[in-house]
């Protein structure tokens, strides 16, 4: 707010209380809690203005890692499961491999944490009114099988599933935001970006997988190429100012 | 709490002294040093009153010269094509608990392949593999902010116990690379830089590396 003299005193005038007590309390009330946008130049705040909220950090250790740190204007939430990491072995090494023979898995979107030690990988916290901005960045492969074949003498060595096709889906609040589209065989690091307005709820993040197979060897091994995850890296900002 | 509370109200037929005078002006003068967030009004603050750079600032390197450097490396190398490493020198120290994004991308080009098929053991499919990292330097040491990884060819099958080797499969050409992770700074420590690095886990193979970049972005409170 604005405030100004009350009642200007002039020369030779005698002094009344009013004339000392509104002439203060005027000042007094504007600045013990009054002073707003008005009192404030333009352009003047600073990041360092703004209140730094590390009594609400929560860090997150284990099998699974992360964070969640409420700030200011934004928060930010992330856990990783890795091989490198989490799983103390190396980038090369699956943390999880998925065998498609079996039925634990489905044609329709798989959840990622509904595997054995991956329950708790996935983003559940509290959001301010604002935008959900983030990225999931998973390191997987479904890549080609082998075929052998001997036959009468002949060895013959190929290759199926040139045309297997795998998805990923980030879903917030079990609605699907965004997805890549299909990804034929290879080892791949996919970064999928999203963002979803939100109001003050409760938000969870998780990602889900899709894969296709189109044929299958009636000899030896019968899926030889396991759906594998190396690290899955999945972090939100809550933009709310 | 900077608020000013040495207020005498007066009456009638008082004698202020000039102590009771002056307190609320000498409390002034020391608050007015410290104002906080008793002293303004809820709501007070609009987009008007922010400084520009008060939005996260990003920092970038961009390599966009359309000329290939080529890695066999089986540790983590810096990639550089020029002289010029792909790193982004940050140089600043954070707060406990700033967040910080960091971000890269770029193209992988004709790589040399011959070998992708699988050994029988603890590397069943691992020649096929290279990988990228992610490496933080700061004054205390370095930091490994993430590894990622992709594959030569299309290639994954195990349990191979023929004598046969199959086929080496088409290299993919042409396949863009990409990866994000976000740092939490827990420690005092000074940032001084940020690289993007790659191996290969077979030197039989080398990895061409075509343009590439790279983001830091620091969050605002």
């Amino acid at each position: 707010m604005k405030t100004w003299t009350q009642i200007p005193i002039e020369q030779n005038q005698m002094v009344k209380p009013e004339n000392l007590n509104d002439n203060l309390q005027s000042y007094v009330k504007e600045f013990n809690g009054d002073l707003n946008g008005n009192n404030f130049p333009t352009y003047s705040l600073s990041d360092a203005n703004l209140k730094r909220t590390t009594d609400s950090v929560t860090l997150i250790a284990g099998s699974t890692t992360g964070f969640y740190v409420p700030k200011s204007t934004q928060g930010f939430y992330r856990k990783r499961k890795s091989s490198s990491f989490e799983g103390g072995t190396d980038v090369y090494t699956p943390l999880l491999s998925i065998n498609l023979f079996q039925d634990d898995w489905t044609k329709g979107w798989n959840r990622l944490n509904y595997n054995s030690g991956w329950e708790s990988y996935y983003l559940d916290f509290d959001a301010r009114e604002g935008m959900l901005v983030g990225c999931a960045t998973i390191d997987w492969q479904h890549g080609t099988d082998k075929l052998l074949c001997s036959s009468g003498g002949i060895n013959f060595s190929g290759e199926r599933g040139n045309d297997w096709v795998s998805e990923w889906g980030v879903f917030v609040n079990d609605v699907l935001v965004a997805r890549t589209g299909f990804i034929p065989p290879k080892r791949h690091t996919t970064e999928i970006p999203f963002s979803i307005p939100c109001g003050s709820q409760n938000i969870k993040i998780d990602v889900r997988w899709i894969t296709t197979i189109s044929d299958y060897a009636t000899t030896g091994t019968p899926h030889g190429s396991p759906f594998v995850i190396f690290s899955s890296d999945l972090w939100v900002r809550n933009v709310v100012r | 709490m900077p608020l000013i509370t040495s207020i005498k109200n007066f009456q009638p037929g008082d004698k202020p002294t000039a102590a009771e005078l002056n307190a609320p002006y000498d409390e002034l003068a020391v608050d007015s040093l410290i104002i906080g967030g008793d002293n303004a009004a809820s709501g007070w603050a609009s987009h008007r009153h922010f400084q520009n750079p008060i939005a996260n600032s990003a920092k970038e390197y961009e390599n966009s010269n359309f000329v290939e450097t080529k890695y066999n490396n089986t540790t983590y190398q810096t990639i550089t094509e020029g002289g010029n490493p792909a790193q982004i020198i940050l140089n600043y120290t954070p707060d406990i608990y700033d967040c910080i994004r960091f971000e890269a991308s770029g193209m992988v080009g004709e790589s040399d392949v011959a070998t992708d098929w699988d050994y029988v053991g603890a590397n069943i499919g691992k020649p096929n593999y290279y990988a990228f990292r992610l490496l933080l330097t700061t004054n205390l040491g370095t930091v490994n902010l993430g590894e990622w990884g992709y594959s030569f060819t299309t290639k994954r099958g195990d349990a191979l116990t023929s004598v046969l080797t199959p086929s080496l499969c088409s290299p993919i050409y042409w396949q863009p690379f990409a990866f994000s992770t976000v740092y939490l700074h827990q420690a005092a420590a000074t940032l001084q830089k940020v690289e993007l690095q790659c191996k290969v886990f077979s030197n039989t193979n080398t990895l061409s590396v075509e343009n590439h970049r790279l983001y830091a972005i620091r969050a605002r409170r």
